[in-house]
């Protein structure tokens, strides 16, 4: 691996500065084709298919039950409203505990 | 399912099935079970993916009403699947993925036999160094570089974002590109 990049946190790969080191660098572009190498074996994986097991169906279709209109991504949208209203939530705190603290300060004293 | 001799379409599966036919929707699992249980199996390994295949189409089912044929039916079970798959994980305390056995596995008709060959090796030991990933790398990769989602596909489906998902893969690459060294041969 080349010096400069193995020196960098692993999440910065895709960072402008990286990017353009990597225009000029052999050892960073040898990397890059082993990648795409890796890549392209993975891809082939794509065109097997792996046979279900037969008594699949079968417990499929014993276990329907009603169909209720539930949406199966509905844990996801749930995941990601909680994260992000946590997160909406804990700004406005801080927002609001800074804007108290300067309000505070500028209060003059009676 | 027929109807007078003649294979019923699948867009008229789709609507039987919608319309609360379970016959019609059996038609619809039997084309179907085997591209839900190969995804489950990348992305879970072979011993939770009956269990993830199995609520995947239960869930399809459930949900069928709500389906709009947007996409093809075949890309909104493979999101059902994947988010089955991430409900799933989380409540398996299972971590020890059995190898997936050979006479399981159904070449693509399109490949020449010296090809398939050839490849049945490099796909077991590609199929052994995707199963030691941890679940987020395993997932990127697989929905990236087998099924051709894009980084902003699979950031949706998986809840996180694109730069996540472009780390993931990244690092996914970069440790399967280990392990296949490790195993005594890189990629060609």
């Amino acid at each position: 691996m080349c010096r400069f990049v193995a020196l960098l946190p692993d999440d910065t790969p895709f960072s402008g500065l990286v990017e353009s080191h990597r225009d000029t660098c052999l050892r960073c572009q040898a990397d890059a084709a082993r990648e795409r190498g890796v890549a392209r074996e993975v891809h082939t994986l794509g065109t097997e298919t792996v046979r279900a097991p037969d008594a699949m169906q079968g417990r499929v279709m014993s276990r329907l039950g009603a169909q209720d209109a539930f949406d199966p991504r509905r844990s996801l949208v749930i995941r990601l409203i909680v994260r992000h209203a946590a997160a909406v939530l804990a700004a406005t705190a801080t927002v609001a505990a800074v804007l108290a603290g300067l309000l505070k300060r500028r209060t003059p004293l009676t | 399912l027929t109807h007078g001799g003649v294979q019923r379409d699948e867009k008229e599966l789709i609507e039987l099935a919608r319309a609360g036919d379970a016959d019609a929707f059996g038609e619809l699992v039997r084309r179907y079970r085997d591209t839900v249980y190969t995804l489950a199996v990348r992305l879970v390994g072979v011993d939770l993916a009956q269990d993830v295949a199995q609520e995947s189409l239960i869930r399809a089912w459930r949900a069928l009403p709500r389906f709009r044929g947007d996409a093809a039916l075949g890309t909104w079970l493979h999101r059902i699947t994947v988010n089955t798959a991430w409900t799933l994980r989380k409540r398996s305390a299972r971590h020890d993925s059995l190898p997936l056995e050979e006479h399981d596995v159904v070449e693509d008709d399109a490949t020449s036999p010296e090809l398939a060959g050839e490849l049945v090796g490099v796909r077991s030991r590609l199929r052994g160094a995707v199963d030691k990933l941890s679940p987020g790398q395993r997932s990127v990769l697989v929905l990236y570089d087998v099924y051709d989602w894009t980084h902003a596909e699979v950031a949706r489906e998986l809840g996180i974002t694109q730069t996540t998902a472009k780390v993931r893969l990244h690092r996914a690459r970069k440790r399967l590109r280990t392990l296949l060294e490790q195993d005594g041969g890189g990629p060609t």
